[in-house]
């Protein structure tokens, strides 16, 4: 299955748009609109809106995060913005600022 | 846990697309669209299907899908069979296969030492121009007279001959 990686050594400044699961390894300041699972790697950060139908962070994430289905931010992960999900999974050892909104939530963005 | 994928090729997957500058030290498979620019201490791969429009910069490129843009490489540029260039190409080696197509300026080799470009240009000069106008114009400047004589000798020679010829019968009588 096609899937959009961006490595460790990349920096993309602007916006990744994706039908297909995306991890990130990298650095990415700029929007990530993509259809399916997105995944921010230890080693990456995000400086930007994200919004996708599942998000696992272990990363770092600066911007607002938007998720149809799930946001999981693991013990490793950082995020210093707002999460809309359904269900919001934050990982005991991980680091979190912002607001969440969870209740009545409909993705709006998305289907 | 989220899934653990090994370290990768980057990858920018069929239906995904990029806009904005990218930059790195990796090879760079595209399946999808880039559109922006492009700056890889690694290989390039646009990969058919995959849309490039974006200058690019990187120490190789291989184009089997489509590339709007000035490509730069330090090594090689590849054009596949089924690969399309819209731009400029620079690299010191470039391959273009049977079927490739380009639209835009070759430069092989330092752009200060033009070895190459300097040896194709005159035979491009040589295999249209040459065979028309040089080699006509040296053989055939003495050949004119001949067919100038002969033609025109077909009417004039009766007259020109007769007049002669009594004019010496006269002067010898």
């Amino acid at each position: 299955m096609d899937r959009t990686t961006i490595g460790r050594t990349i920096e993309i400044e602007g916006d990744l748009a994706s039908e297909d699961p995306v991890v990130i390894h990298g650095q990415l300041r700029g929007t990530i609109d993509a259809a399916e699972d997105v995944v921010v790697e230890s080693s990456a950060t995000v400086d930007g809106t994200v919004q996708a139908e599942t998000v696992h962070v272990s990363g770092t994430v600066e911007g607002r995060v938007e998720a149809t289905t799930r946001i999981e931010i693991t013990a490793e992960g950082r995020v210093a913005g707002d999460l809309a999900s359904p269900r919001v999974q934050i990982a005991d050892g991980a680091k979190y600022r912002g607001h969440i909104e969870m209740d009545g939530w409909q993705s709006s963005s998305r289907s | 846990m989220a899934k653990q994928f090994t370290e990768l090729k980057t990858e920018i997957s069929a239906n995904a697309a990029v806009r904005g500058t990218l930059r790195g030290a990796e090879d760079l498979v595209v399946r999808g669209r880039v559109e922006g620019a492009i700056a890889l201490d690694g290989v390039l791969y646009v990969e058919p299907g995959g849309v490039v429009k974006a200058d690019v910069n990187a120490r190789r490129v291989v184009i089997a899908g489509a590339l709007v843009g000035d490509v730069t490489a330090e090594g090689a540029i590849e054009v596949g069979a089924d690969g399309r260039v819209l731009g400029d190409l620079t690299a010191p080696s470039v391959k273009l296969a049977p079927g490739a197509r380009l639209s835009g300026r070759l430069t092989i080799g330092d752009e200060r030492t033009p070895t190459k470009p300097r040896f194709e240009a005159p035979r491009i000069e040589e295999r249209s121009q040459p065979e028309v106008t040089h080699i006509d114009p040296t053989p055939r400047e003495p050949e004119r007279p001949r067919t100038a004589v002969t033609t025109f000798s077909a009417p004039k020679s009766p007259h020109d001959e007769r007049k002669k010829r009594r004019v010496v019968i006269k002067k010898r009588r």
